[in-house]
């Protein structure tokens, strides 16, 4: 038993997956079945991890900004530390009233939440928490990545439009076209990584890094960069929180929407984040690799790490206006997203 | 209220004495009684003679006669002179002034719509404060209050007759960023503001006409209502005026105190709108650190006064008791405590590229338009027009103390912002000085039990944290006032918010909306 | 244009020094109410307080002569006097609390040293008879004693500093 958690832990094998497959096969029963079996548990964990890793980040951001700001954050629920604020919260939220309002497009303001919510369930298929810890090995990994995770933007103006208010439906444009402008360096800053790894797959991405992280390498820092602020911008945090800050004349996407398909926009937010810094540590800080410790909490200690620098410019920065957004995306990030493709490609065909 | 005013009457105004003209002399500057007929052309000669700014304009119901009641003041010379307008009682009717001062605009409304006089040729009078289907007119003296529970219907504005393209919508009066109750009625080409229309009075509760009622000494807790985050910086204009009606001087030390406390008061007005501005464009962590700071001095202000927020620690004649024990001590910790504080919100606002992105050439108001419009405080300095009436028109002890007048010139938000943090580090200035300057000595004058000023009005008039505020009282010899009236800068800035937005975009209408500093407290009365 | 990104990058990074400054290495300064409460200054413009005098009738030092009503502002207080010249109490005081602006009027016009106001800020209630105080409850044993008039301006800077009239 305490071989198989090893195994298990060190990631280095399947140590789960191995045993049971040939356990099954040796009965003749048919692979399919397995296949199908097998792919309900991964997708169970995935949700499974998600959603307590949103209960985790909310509760982080709380106590965070709280800290940043000389205040306590949640102390009372759930002990003197407030664990338990974020389930209340949802418990709260799911207890609303389910309000669709008059005269809106019923089909598109249900599926809306969802269509913001359910990329981030689908791009941790392709990503790696440790050498066989993921669901799917695709050779195109970055690439599936990239694509499922531009779904959003079609969720956030289906919301808008959904809604029947004009608020919401500006709220909705802006916030599309600030994803589509800062969507474009994003995918640029990943290619300068995938140059620098000759490989679209995520875990032959990290394994490139065995000899030392690509963030230590200055040609890739221009990317790094340009990636961080481009992730921020992709989910919607402040400096770039204009589509959906409370404090501004047009109130957002998501202004009609209360109770549990309030609670999936904002928990989509939240595991967005999970995975923007999950795939900035894949990408730059060496995946899972690491010495002594098991490399899945590697993972999770760099994703943190990035996701407590968010979280740090978050409440430092002042939001930028929509017009000065669109212009910092495209004519500033884009060029410079582009210089660091050129470095990156120029020092992977020289060979580093 | 300035020793700088002669008693005499200047030169240049004698010449209008004349029929149906009277040039007086009075203890706040020369008083000139005219008819309706005959009032433009005083105004044209006043403005000739250089009295560019409107300081006060109202209306006195009783004693008998009905008058408009206006003041202006010469910002080179450093006069005043006060118009006293008699109108009739049934159909009470004054020709405009706004072509002389166009600040008169929304001055006039208001007297529109608490006395019932029209002004012919003000091109906009509807009533500002009340709804337009309100009956009657509350500040006059026969006026029988509706029944409450006889609900008004709503009137909305008419969306029909825009020209093509153009959309209204409707900001408040439930708003987060509207800083109180006030509603916004934007006509909107795209993203462009052609016109704003502000929607004032949900917060009026009838201060004026309350405190009609009450004793001298009672109103001073309703002023406190007035500018709500100010504390003492509203009760001074009162006791100002009512001590220049007894003739009554505070003891020196009862002024150090005042100043003190008053410049704790506008540190800390200054600290909220600083961070109520910065959570408008974003930067949430700064609105907390100002609040953090706040409470060391409203901690200052609970230990001498009792209250924290709603002090009413002025009396007519001083303050009623002294400082504690211990207190200059702490207070100077305090302004030690806060300068390297203020250092960090210039690191994390005004020396920051995002902020000074949102911030800068938005919501320009040119320093041409400053005194035409009555525009004062830190959005005049702003602008480059250095009046800071702790200089300009001293009161209490300020001639004896050293201290600079924040100066911009651009005149935009940046420039507010850059007016105010340095507002507050001359704040501190003063108060450390003040403290050295302490004596022991009484804190209250020998006034008579029951205050009972002969009949009169005067004056009180501060530079609040907001601008240029002050307090007209109007005593018939009963030991209630007869009128009470308080000029409030927040109303008169607020004027000018159309003119900033014209032109401007919707994203920054919340930004100049902030930046403009207002309280509806003192908005609404 | 260079020169204006790199100053505004050092912009940012210096907001964000201060941000990781506080949250490192400043204390918080909220308190998790109610375990931990925050204990007001003496002179705390809280609940009222009727000074006890057992010799008296009534047990209070206040002989209902009404000038604290008076100068209400509020019109807050009510006042039902009994008995005549040294034996003059209230029989009934009443102060509407949902009206009081807690200016401290009535305790400045107090000449009998009765009516003062304590540090106690926790007086809500969940009906507005819940707001009205009588007697008894002004009175009541145990509670803190307060400040009244003389006792306020008694509490100055250093001996020897002047009071004031």
């Amino acid at each position: 038993m305490a071989d198989f958690i090893s195994r298990l832990l060190a990631g280095q094998d399947s140590a789960v997956y191995e045993p049971l497959r040939s356990w099954w096969l040796a009965h003749g029963w048919p692979p399919l079945v397995l296949h199908a079996a097998w792919a309900v548990v991964m997708a169970a964990a995935v949700t499974a991890w998600i959603l307590l890793s949103v209960l985790i980040l909310v509760w982080l951001e709380r106590k965070v900004s709280g800290d940043i700001q000389s205040r306590l954050g949640p102390a009372r629920v759930g002990g003197r530390f407030g664990l338990l604020q974020t389930a209340a919260d949802a418990l709260k939220l799911l207890l609303k009233e389910d309000l669709i309002p008059a005269g809106a497009d019923r089909w598109l303001f249900v599926i809306a939440p969802v269509v913001v919510f359910v990329p981030a369930l689908l791009v941790f298929v392709a990503l790696p928490f440790a050498r066989t810890w993921v669901p799917a090995d695709l050779d195109i990994g970055v690439l599936y990545i990239i694509a499922v995770s531009s779904l959003p933007a079609l969720g956030m103006v289906m919301a808008g439009w959904g809604s029947n208010n004009k608020y919401s439906l500006l709220g909705g444009m802006r916030a599309a076209a600030q994803l589509m402008a800062y969507e474009v360096p994003l995918v640029v800053a990943v290619l300068s990584v995938t140059a620098m790894a000759g490989s679209l797959s995520t875990i032959s991405i990290v394994e490139a890094q065995r000899q030392g992280w690509f963030i230590a390498n200055p040609a890739l820092w221009l990317p790094f960069l340009v990636f961080f602020i481009a992730a921020m911008a992709e989910i919607n945090r402040t400096p770039f929180d204009l589509a959906e800050a409370e404090s501004e004349l047009v109130a957002g996407y998501h202004t009609e929407y209360s109770g549990m398909r309030f609670a999936l926009f904002f928990l989509g937010e939240y595991a967005y984040l999970f995975f923007v810094c999950a795939l900035g540590t894949v990408l730059f800080l060496g995946g899972w690799l690491g010495p002594v410790l098991p490399p899945a909490l590697w993972f999770v200690i760099k994703t943190y790490a990035l996701i407590l620098a968010i979280m740090w410019v978050r409440w430092t920065l002042p939001r930028l206006r929509i017009d000065q957004m669109l212009g910092f995306g495209w004519k500033v990030l884009l060029p410079a997203s582009l210089v660091g493709l050129v470095f990156a490609a120029f020092w992977a065909v020289r060979g580093g | 209220m300035s020793e700088a005013t002669t008693p005499l009457v200047p030169a240049g105004l004698a010449g209008l004495q004349g029929d149906a003209v009277t040039v007086a002399a009075g203890p706040q500057g020369a008083v000139i009684t005219t008819t309706p007929e005959r009032l433009p052309e005083v105004c044209r000669r006043l403005r000739e003679q250089g009295f560019d700014y409107l300081a006060d304009f109202t209306a006195v119901s009783h004693p008998e006669p009905l008058r408009v009641v206006f003041r202006v003041w010469s910002t080179t010379a450093r006069q005043f002179a006060q118009v006293v307008v008699p109108v009739e009682q049934a159909q009470p009717v004054c020709p405009t002034i706004t072509p002389f001062w166009p600040a008169a605009a929304w001055q006039e409304r208001e007297v529109w719509d608490l006395f019932g006089i029209r002004f012919a040729g003000n091109l906009d009078l509807r009533r500002i404060l009340l709804p337009e289907n309100w009956p009657g007119h509350p500040l006059l003296a026969d006026y029988q209050a509706p029944d409450p529970n006889h609900l008004l219907p709503t009137i909305e504005p008419d969306p029909s007759n825009l020209p093509e393209g153009q959309t209204l919508i409707n900001f408040g009066p439930q708003h987060p960023s509207t800083h109180g109750v006030l509603r916004l009625v934007v006509t909107l080409a795209g993203e462009e503001i052609m016109a704003v229309d502000p929607v004032l009075g949900y917060l009026h509760r009838g201060i004026e006409k309350l405190a009609e009622s009450r004793t001298y000494p009672q109103v001073i807790p309703y002023t406190d209502r007035l500018d709500y985050v100010s504390g003492v910086l509203n009760n001074w204009p009162y006791v100002l005026a009512v001590e220049s009606l007894l003739g009554v001087t505070p003891p020196r030390r009862a002024e150090l105190i005042r100043v003190i406390l008053g410049e704790l008061a506008r540190i800390t007005s200054h600290l909220v709108w600083l961070g109520t501005f910065a959570n408008d464009v974003g930067a949430t962590s700064v609105f907390l650190y100002c609040f953090r700071e706040r409470e060391r001095a409203l901690d200052l202000m609970e230990e001498v006064t009792g209250a924290r927020q709603t002090i009413s620690f002025f009396r007519i004649g001083g303050v009623p008791y002294d400082l504690p024990e211990g207190f200059a001590e702490r207070t100077r910790d305090f302004t030690r405590y806060l300068r390297p504080r203020l250092d960090e919100y210039d690191a994390l606002l005004t020396g920051n590229r995002i902020f000074i992105a949102r911030a800068q050439g938005v919501g320009v108001l040119k320093g041409a338009d400053v005194l035409p419009w009555a525009v004062s405080g830190p959005m005049a300095r702003a602008s480059g027009v250095a009046i800071d009436l702790r200089r300009s028109d001293p009161y209490s002890v300020y001639p004896e103390i050293d201290f600079a007048v924040a100066l911009e010139k651009e005149g935009d938000l940046l420039a507010r912002t850059r007016v105010r943090m340095t507002e507050m580090r001359e704040s501190a200035r003063i108060i450390e000085q003040a403290l050295e300057m302490l004596e022991p000595g009484p804190v209250l004058a020998k006034v008579p039990r029951q205050i009972k000023p002969e009949p009169g009005a005067a004056y009180g008039r501060i530079e609040s944290a907001r601008g240029d505020y002050s307090a007209f009282v109007v005593s018939d010899g009963t030991p209630k006032p007869a009128r009470v009236r308080f000029r409030s800068p927040s109303f008169a800035n607020l004027q000018v918010l159309p003119m900033l937005c014209r032109g401007a975009k919707v994203a920054d209408l919340i930004a100049i909306l902030g930046g403009v500093d207002i309280i509806l407290g003192e908005v609404d009365r | 244009m260079l020169r204006d990104v790199g100053t505004g990058i050092i912009s940012i990074f210096k907001g964000l020094r201060v941000t990781i400054t506080n949250w490192l290495a400043r204390p918080r300064v909220t308190q998790a109410y109610p375990r931990q409460r925050r204990e007001p200054a003496p002179r705390y413009r809280g609940l009222f307080m009727l000074r006890a005098d057992p010799e008296r009738p009534g047990g209070t030092r206040c002989t209902a002569c009404g000038l604290c009503a008076q100068a209400c502002p509020a019109r807050v207080i009510t006042v039902e006097p009994e008995g005549q010249g040294r034996e003059r109490h209230p029989a009934r005081y009443r102060m509407d609390l949902g009206h009081c602006l807690f200016c401290r009027l009535c305790v400045e016009a107090c000449p009998f040293e009765a009516l003062a106001m304590t540090t106690e800020y926790e007086i809500a209630g969940y009906t507005r008879d819940d707001t009205v105080w009588e007697l008894p409850e002004l009175t009541a044993a145990g509670r803190p004693a307060g400040m009244t008039q003389k006792e306020l301006a008694a509490a100055n800077v250093a001996p020897g500093e002047g009071g004031e009239q």
